[in-house]
């Protein structure tokens, strides 16, 4: 039996070349560009990606964004202000500022719980293919409530929980999508991922056990006045164990995540078709490696460039300073503004660079994660197009706001 | 896609936005519009101003359509022919892709125009301070100063205390000086019981001295110096001006409105301080005003002397009026000699007098 066929077709090259200039565009503009940049990046990912031959549409624009970030903003000016004024009145009591500080975070995690449904809402209505919306047909209430639910529950099992919280929401949000008028289902189960996870988590507790053990030895040795056993290499003694953890506890992550995103894979169902995923763990972490590799490169790149304005900047500083009759620095023993503003100057190139290799990283990595996740997929059973209708619940008319800031990749 | 060969009818790949169902539609260019029709006999027909090509990213698309007049559907085109047919029909063809470039424009303009003004109001304001300063009404004036010597005895806690024989002095020293002033209409004088050593001029013709001032005073004459700097400040409406320049509209607003607390206004008017030259510009009006009413200068020049030269934590006095020797060097030489204000006899009285109702002793008055 035929079954259908989803592919990815993103090339590195492209995605690399249009993050860069819109990256560009949007720094030029002072940020002003970002939702229409947002928008061209989502039409190109979107794109990529054709089901049976058929491309996948984003048909929303970047003025629909807009005015979503300014019905936030104006949301997040309105309870935001008022909180930070309160605070700076009644901040003295500790009391009255740790009250203050709670409502402000259960504010901002409220927002946060709805902004995923809605953003994810407004993401799904423009998806199109073969014309027809997707669509996010639930309860942003529910949505809430689950998050809190399980979110307690995590941490009263102190962490143990967490695959739980996370099978729980994404089972949710993938539950109540549909396709025109057909739905998606959903029956994610957390049980098998509670193992990797457990390894995470004691692993992590592990090192952390380890590192406040040093922290605390260390402390002990400069109060005793007794010789630590490093004194005088400079280095703290728990400088190693940040060297191992960070990489020991990222392959341990992403091992788990993937064994998530096959479990919500393998559960998942449209129609006819069955999904499965054999998405290695290896993979994606060759990978997450390789762009380790290109950060570390693009910094150093912007290190070089930064050293190489300051030497060309050194002669013209001190041309200028003579120009002006100034020595660098002042009788007082201040240093001349004008080193300063030289400085500024030469140094805003160099922050350039850093913001705009951030964002093109960050969209290659979801091109490099999207590509091994997509060919990692196989499809049994066959999409009945002709069974499709349009979808039948309303369309949000304005963007999704707040998400936005956060999601550089689309 | 199978190109036929009459030209006028070619066939594509379409979708009408109500099912995922995909039909191979013929096409037919009409006078008005464009006939598609599916292999089962269904027609739709798309207007051509309509018709809109939908922006694409990256290489490697086959050129997608749609109508404004049926949003959702799709027509797919791969051939180079067919496209061109397009293009020449269709008027409004790429307007998503300008109007996404030009939202953006106007979005831009907008926010930049607003942060222009912002900053043009923000830097702007300090300069046209002193050309709004004449247009606020007179009325408005005195309800501020209402307001603030309200704030200022609730704010320091102060009750006003002018009473009996010093009053008389005091008065007859105002007259006189008023008289020989620019000002139009005698200032109302108050004196506040408080250990602070200060004075301010308040909009609404008001002055207000602390009995501290009154205590750290050596003599009748750096009395009428004092109240004629004060004048100076009076005549040329530098308190409504500062209040404009420094505190924006806002603290205008509050103290004419009443949206705050009476304390926060009082808050607002200890916090600015004078420039230097407009404290240069009251002195001179000062000694104008002291030579017209033949006052001898030098005591106003003594009490600068002993403002710039003591550095007394209690001198509030010295931070909304920057002190220096500059300016008692320049009441010395602009200054006239004169006869004193008032006998030693009347401002030893009018001194005791104030001293009977001032608070608890205070370090200002040795």
């Amino acid at each position: 039996m035929a079954s259908t066929r989803v592919r990815y077709n993103g090339r590195t090259g492209e995605i690399f070349g249009l993050s860069l200039w819109v990256g560009f565009v949007t720094l030029v503009t002072f940020g002003m560009y970002r939702f229409w940049a947002t928008t061209r990046v989502r039409r190109w990912f979107w794109s990529r990606i054709t089901i049976d031959g058929e491309r996948l549409e984003y048909s929303g624009t970047g003025f629909e964004l807009f005015i979503a970030f300014v019905k936030i903003a104006i949301v997040l000016a309105v309870v935001l202000i008022p909180l930070k004024l309160a605070k700076n009145f009644y901040g003295l009591s500790l009391m009255a500022a740790g009250i203050i500080s709670f409502v402000n975070a259960l504010f901002l995690g409220l927002l946060y719980v709805f902004a995923v449904y809605y953003a994810r809402r407004y993401r799904l209505t423009r998806t199109q293919w073969h014309g027809i919306r997707g669509n996010l047909v639930g309860s942003s209430l529910d949505y809430l409530k689950l998050n809190v639910g399980y979110l307690l529950l995590t941490l009263v099992t102190l962490g143990v929980a967490y695959p739980y919280y996370r099978i729980a929401t994404r089972r949710y949000l993938l539950d109540h999508t549909w396709f025109g008028d057909q739905k998606f289902s959903c029956t994610a189960r957390a049980r098998s991922l509670i193992g990797r996870w457990l390894i995470f988590l004691v692993v992590w507790l592990a090192f952390m056990g380890v590192f406040a053990f040093q922290v605390w030895d260390l402390e002990r040795a400069q109060k005793g006045g007794l010789s630590s056993p490093i004194k005088g290499t400079g280095a703290p003694p728990f400088a190693w164990l940040l060297f191992l953890a960070i990489p020991v506890l990222s392959c341990l992550f992403i091992s788990y995540r993937t064994a998530e995103f096959r479990v919500l894979a393998d559960s998942f169902t449209f129609q006819n078709v069955r999904v499965s995923s054999g998405l290695s763990a290896w993979r994606i972490l060759l990978f997450a490696l390789k762009l380790c590799g290109a950060a570390a490169l693009w910094l150093m790149a912007t290190a070089f460039l930064g050293m190489i304005a300051m030497k060309a900047l050194t002669p013209i500083l001190q041309a200028s300073l003579r120009g002006f009759g100034m020595a660098a620095v002042l009788p007082g023993g201040q240093v001349s503004p004008i080193i300063f503003l030289v400085l500024m100057i030469a140094s805003i190139p160099a922050a350039f660079l850093f913001l705009l290799g951030g964002s093109v990283l960050m969209r290659l990595y979801y091109n490099g994660v999207l590509r091994r996740a997509v060919a990692s997929l196989s499809f049994a059973g066959e999409l009945e197009p002709d069974r499709i209708g349009q979808t039948r619940e309303p369309v949000p008319r304005w963007g999704e706001g707040l998400l936005e800031a956060f999601d550089f990749a689309g | 896609m199978i190109s036929q060969a009459d030209g006028a009818r070619d066939v594509a790949r379409f979708v009408d936005g109500k099912s995922a169902r995909s039909h191979i539609v013929s096409l037919e260019f009409a006078e008005s519009a464009i006939n598609l029709t599916s292999v089962d006999g269904e027609v739709w027909l798309w207007r051509y101003p309509s018709i809109r090509r939908l922006p694409a990213e990256g290489a490697g698309y086959l050129p997608v359509f749609s109508s404004l007049d049926m949003p959702d559907a799709r027509l797919v085109l791969d051939d180079p022919a067919l496209l061109a047919a397009f293009a020449e029909r269709c008027p409004n063809l790429d307007a998503l892709l300008k109007s996404n470039w030009r939202t953006f424009a106007v979005v831009s303009g907008w926010i930049g125009g607003a942060i222009l003004l912002v900053a043009l109001g923000y830097f702007g304001l300090p300069r046209l301070a002193a050309s709004f300063a004449p247009l606020i009404p007179e009325s408005w004036e005195t309800r501020l100063g209402d307001r603030a010597e309200g704030s200022f005895e609730a704010l320091l806690d102060a009750k006003p205390c002018l009473s009996g024989d010093g009053a008389s002095a005091m008065e007859a020293l105002v007259s006189r000086l008023s008289n020989a002033s620019a000002l139009e209409h005698k200032p109302h004088v108050q004196i506040l019981r408080h250990a602070m050593v200060n004075a301010f001029a308040l909009p609404g013709n008001r002055i207000v001295i602390t009995t501290g001032m009154i205590a750290y005073l050596e003599g009748g004459d750096e009395l009428a110096g004092i109240l004629a700097h004060e004048m100076g400040h009076l005549q040329h409406r530098d308190v409504v001006t500062l209040l404009i320049d420094r505190a924006g509209w806002d603290a205008l607003e509050a103290a004419i409105f009443g949206l705050r607390s009476t304390g926060e206004f009082g808050k607002t008017l200890l916090s600015l301080s004078y420039s230097r030259d407009v404290e240069a510009r009251a002195d001179q009006s000062a000694i104008a005003t002291l030579a017209a009413a033949h006052i001898d200068s030098a005591g106003f020049e003594h009490v600068m002397r002993r403002f710039a030269t003591r550095g007394d934590l209690n001198l509030s006095y010295l931070s909304t009026h920057p002190p220096s020797i500059g300016r008692a060097e320049a009441i010395a030489v602009a200054g006239k000699r004169g006869d004193p204000s008032m006998s030693p006899d009347e401002w030893t009285r009018f001194r005791a007098t104030v001293l009977a109702c001032a608070p608890a002793p205070s370090s200002a008055s040795q």
